[in-house]
């Protein structure tokens, strides 16, 4: 049977250039994104007649822009990985091709200047949401004192092969979770720091000149970014751009592409999957977060309690996992609200109360390390609580 | 035995004398304007209507005798036309609202983020997902 790839054809059709292709084939190769059935690249269009293809990995987003012509549909199309390396090897005779689908077989389909055809199952179940937007803008509406740093595409591959330089000594079966990099804009300088020593290396820190707007001090998993920079070399610059303090992502934006990773520090990269997924195994109901960020602290629930689970970074390099029940509020602080306080912390086992911004807290501490072990530390934290249960009721009678 | 509330029977609505003829010319004549202000502004905003009818709206009246005010049926064909001009609309709508927002701001700063990020920051409203389609 020969198959009919102009019958039942859309009423769009989208043309698109080797050039932008190979743009979108170089970035999603430099990533080493997996063909998986459910990796798509998403090809939209935005209200300046400029294409969009936007790229997931499962931390970073990265866009490539294009000319997109005035009849370009606005919606967004997943075209899954593996048809884009199928693209460029069919437009390999020809300057472009047109895309388009077919009504009836529910296929994307590409056809090239010399009339060669491929055909793919249009994905199923894909859905283009917020996220998938490169540009989100801050949850507040608002920039919080944004730094921008314009650094050269040779000094930002200097960046790049610092950041995926494989240090000596380190045993590669140990790191689960690569170090992240600490990042200064500062002083018309981008300087970088990579601490290996977790894993028995070196810390490895480098500075590059920069036009820079602002200051700002945040790390963030480096490796992405580098794999993509390292393969961008012809391009005149990159501008680094993080939108205040609490950014929820740090932008890397090229000549026409440009990535978005989100900004946390390494420890809760290397702890909140493990205490998320032991607190569920302990039977705890934890909260999910929408944040692409890893969040300061998770909510979880305690029976009908409402309880807090936290990470810590200590000034020892040590991490410390806390577990809060906020006993009572709006507790003022008298002497004899201090007093009751430390009478009850002398029968708590392995917790403690305190009095913090007229709350009174409940907690409970232990090792990153004793993750695995979370049962134990909830057994503990489970019988303070209820100790701790009725304090509310007479902890203001101690007011002055 | 009937129930029904009309000495003539279900289903028969007899003719409701306290809405004269005069009273409903007077009710359409005064509703007549509104109806060619709202025609002139939808055309404006979204430009000529696709239907067949070519007026966005136009006045009717339930079987109770309540006059309301009907929007026109579209082709389905139109659909991705008009529903491309809403997000249009939204756009322009949005980005005078943030001008107006950072024009009364108290020390409003620049807004970097959309100049840094480029023509990707352009795409703010999340565009539709294109989904399979496989008919018969």
């Amino acid at each position: 049977m020969i198959p009919q790839f102009e019958t039942n054809r859309s009423e769009w059709q989208i043309r698109v250039t080797l050039r932008e292709v190979l743009e979108v084939l170089v970035v999603t190769q430099s990533l080493n994104l997996k063909s998986g059935i459910n990796q798509n690249v998403w090809l939209t269009k935005t209200d300046n007649c400029k294409r969009l293809w936007v790229i997931r990995d499962r931390m970073m987003l990265t866009w490539v822009t294009a000319d997109a012509e005035p009849n370009d549909p606005s919606f967004a199309l997943p075209i899954p990985h593996i048809f884009i390396e199928l693209l460029l090897e069919l437009m390999s005779d020809g300057d472009g091709a047109d895309i388009f689908c077919n009504e009836v077989e529910g296929t994307i389909i590409a056809r090239s200047d010399s009339g060669r055809y491929i055909s793919i199952d249009h994905p199923e179940n894909a859905k283009f949401s917020a996220k998938d937007l490169p540009y989100l803008g801050s949850p507040s509406g608002k920039e919080d004192g944004p730094a921008v740093a314009e650094v050269s595409m040779s000094d930002m591959a200097q960046f790049a092969s610092f950041i995926l330089a494989n240090p000596g000594g380190v045993d590669w079966s140990e790191v689960n979770v690569y170090p992240f990099a600490s990042i200064v804009l500062q002083d018309n300088q981008f300087a970088w720091t990579v601490d290996w020593r977790r894993f028995g290396a070196q810390r490895i820190t480098g500075a590059v000149s920069a036009r820079t707007q602002g200051t700002i001090a945040t790390s963030f998993f480096p490796y992405p970014v580098a794999n993509v920079v390292r393969v961008k070399d012809k391009d005149n610059g990159v501008k680094i751009f993080v939108d205040g303090k609490d950014a929820e992502y740090a932008y890397f934006v090229g000549d026409n592409w440009g990535a978005r990773m989100p900004l946390y520090p390494e420890y809760l990269a290397r702890w909140h999957v493990k205490l998320v997924r032991n607190l569920k195994k302990a039977g705890m109901a934890v909260a999910d977060h929408d944040s692409e960020q890893l969040p300061p602290f998770i909510e979880f629930k305690l029976g009908e309690t409402d309880c807090y689970a936290s990470i810590h970074a200590m000034h020892d390099d040590s991490e410390t996992v806390r577990f809060t029940y906020i006993v009572a509020e709006d507790v003022p602080e008298t002497l004899n609200v201090y007093n009751e306080i430390n009478r009850m912390n002398e029968v708590l086992v392995g917790a403690r109360l305190s009095l913090r911004e007229n709350e009174v807290r409940l907690v409970v501490e232990f090792p990153a390390e004793g993750v695995e072990h979370v049962k134990l530390h909830i057994d503990t934290f489970q019988k303070a609580v209820t100790a701790c249960k009725d304090i509310h009721t007479f902890l203001p009678l101690f007011a002055d | 035995m009937s129930h029904s509330p009309s000495p003539f029977g279900d289903g028969f609505e007899p003719f409701d004398p306290s809405q004269s003829f005069e009273e409903i010319e007077k009710i359409v004549l005064d509703l007549e304007p509104k109806i060619r202000d709202l025609n002139r502004h939808f055309t404006d905003v979204f430009g000529p209507c696709p239907g067949e009818d070519t007026t966005w709206v136009y006045l009717a009246r339930t079987e109770e005798g309540e006059f309301f005010i009907g929007f026109t049926q579209i082709p389905i064909g139109k659909a991705r036309q008009l529903s491309s001009r809403l997000i249009d609309v939204y756009r322009i709508l949005e980005e005078a609202d943030e001008v107006i927002v950072q024009h009364h701001a108290h020390n409003a700063q620049l807004n970097l983020g959309p100049a840094i990020v480029g023509d990707a920051a352009k795409v703010r409203f999340t565009p539709t997902t294109h989904v399979r389609v496989e008919r018969d």
